[in-house]
């Protein structure tokens, strides 16, 4: 009947005691708190997917107005601009507008236009540095920035703005 | 039968006299703290799930219907302003272009209860916003200069009920090349 069991020096009968109760009960709390911060990272980040999905859709939707702008007129609308600058959009009326002010869309995402010189070198081929400067091409870049839990995250797409219509 | 009572380090006790009571309540109190704290992450883990299902209908919704927008925007020839509601909720779209056979291609864009609908040729194609999910409202802005006309698209979409209930704005603009 008695069955001795390796290295407690008690009968199999006796079942459990306090010690290894709470041994056991630990080692499935640290499991559990385990899973839960799994869980965890993965709501923060379900959660804050749909501002990433904003985002991209603010940034894109600025490049689209810069090509309009671009494509209604690059002197009246694209020449003005300052290079390296940041610049707000704003729709107003029918109308896009290009605004030095900081614009912030439903008081989260603050949305910003960065337009920079475009060099090119012998073979025509667009290069970071040196090279001929080239008036006809600037590169646009949106910057869309938000909040989250404290950090400033930011999307940020380009694209180049050539100039079609005075070539 | 009987078993002289040995030193446990915790409890004296022989066998045959089973647990006694200040045992009981600690191992009771022990499984009593790991069902609470059991049973709070469950209820935390179905309340989270039911929010997080209400925003994945929100942006795959909005994701579809905008990049839809977007895409059929870019490729028709005109905006049909007469038939098509802009500038008021809820907003109406009329596309016209032309396919890859060269034949005249009608694109419209409605709400039909809560749902985003797109049709093509006066034919329905099925919907763009999740079943899940309702647009609450839809309004598209023309932008137009003498070379150019864009659309820009404001979409609102909720779902879900009581605590779980949520609703986004979505922006996007296309212009028709």
């Amino acid at each position: 009947m008695n069955v001795c069991m390796n290295n407690s020096n008690k009968s199999s009968n006796e079942g459990l005691t306090l010690v290894e109760v709470l041994i056991a009960t630990s080692i499935i709390s640290a499991f559990l708190l385990a899973l839960f911060g799994v869980h965890n990272l993965y709501l923060k980040t379900a959660l804050s997917n749909g501002e990433v999905i904003k985002a991209t859709g603010l940034a894109e939707e600025s490049l689209e107005v810069m090509r309009f702008l671009r494509d209604s007129s690059w002197s009246a609308n694209i020449a003005p601009l300052s290079l390296d600058v940041d610049y707000g959009l704003v729709f107003d009326a029918g109308v896009w507008q290009v605004t030095a002010d900081n614009i912030w869309i439903d008081d989260t995402f603050e949305r910003t236009i960065t337009l920079s010189a475009v060099y090119r070198d012998s073979s025509g081929d667009i290069i970071s540095s040196g090279g001929t400067l080239d008036p006809d091409t600037l590169l646009l870049v949106s910057n869309v920035s938000w909040s989250n839990r404290g950090a400033t995250t930011t999307k940020s797409i380009s694209t180049y703005l050539t100039n079609l219509s005075d070539v | 039968m009987a078993y002289s009572s040995k030193h446990r380090g915790f409890v004296r006790r022989s066998l045959t006299e089973g647990f006694t009571i200040l045992e009981m309540l600690i191992y009771i109190a022990i499984l009593v703290l790991m069902l609470v704290v059991i049973m709070n992450a469950v209820i935390s883990i179905v309340h989270s799930g039911r929010i997080i299902n209400a925003l994945r209908n929100i942006e795959t919704s909005a994701m579809m219907s905008t990049e839809r927008l977007a895409r059929e925007l870019r490729q028709a020839e005109s905006v049909n302003i007469g038939l098509s509601i802009l500038g008021s909720d809820p907003g109406e779209l009329v596309l016209e272009g032309i396919d890859l056979l060269g034949n005249p291609r009608t694109v419209v864009f409605y709400l039909s209860s809560g749902t985003l609908m797109l049709s093509e040729n006066g034919v329905d194609t099925g919907a763009l916003s999740q079943s899940g999910a309702r647009v609450s409202s839809l309004i598209f802005y023309p932008f137009s200069s003498s070379d150019a006309l864009g659309i820009k698209t404001e979409i609102t979409i909720e779902s879900g009920t009581s605590t779980y209930y949520r609703s986004e704005k979505f922006y996007s603009s296309a212009i028709l090349r």
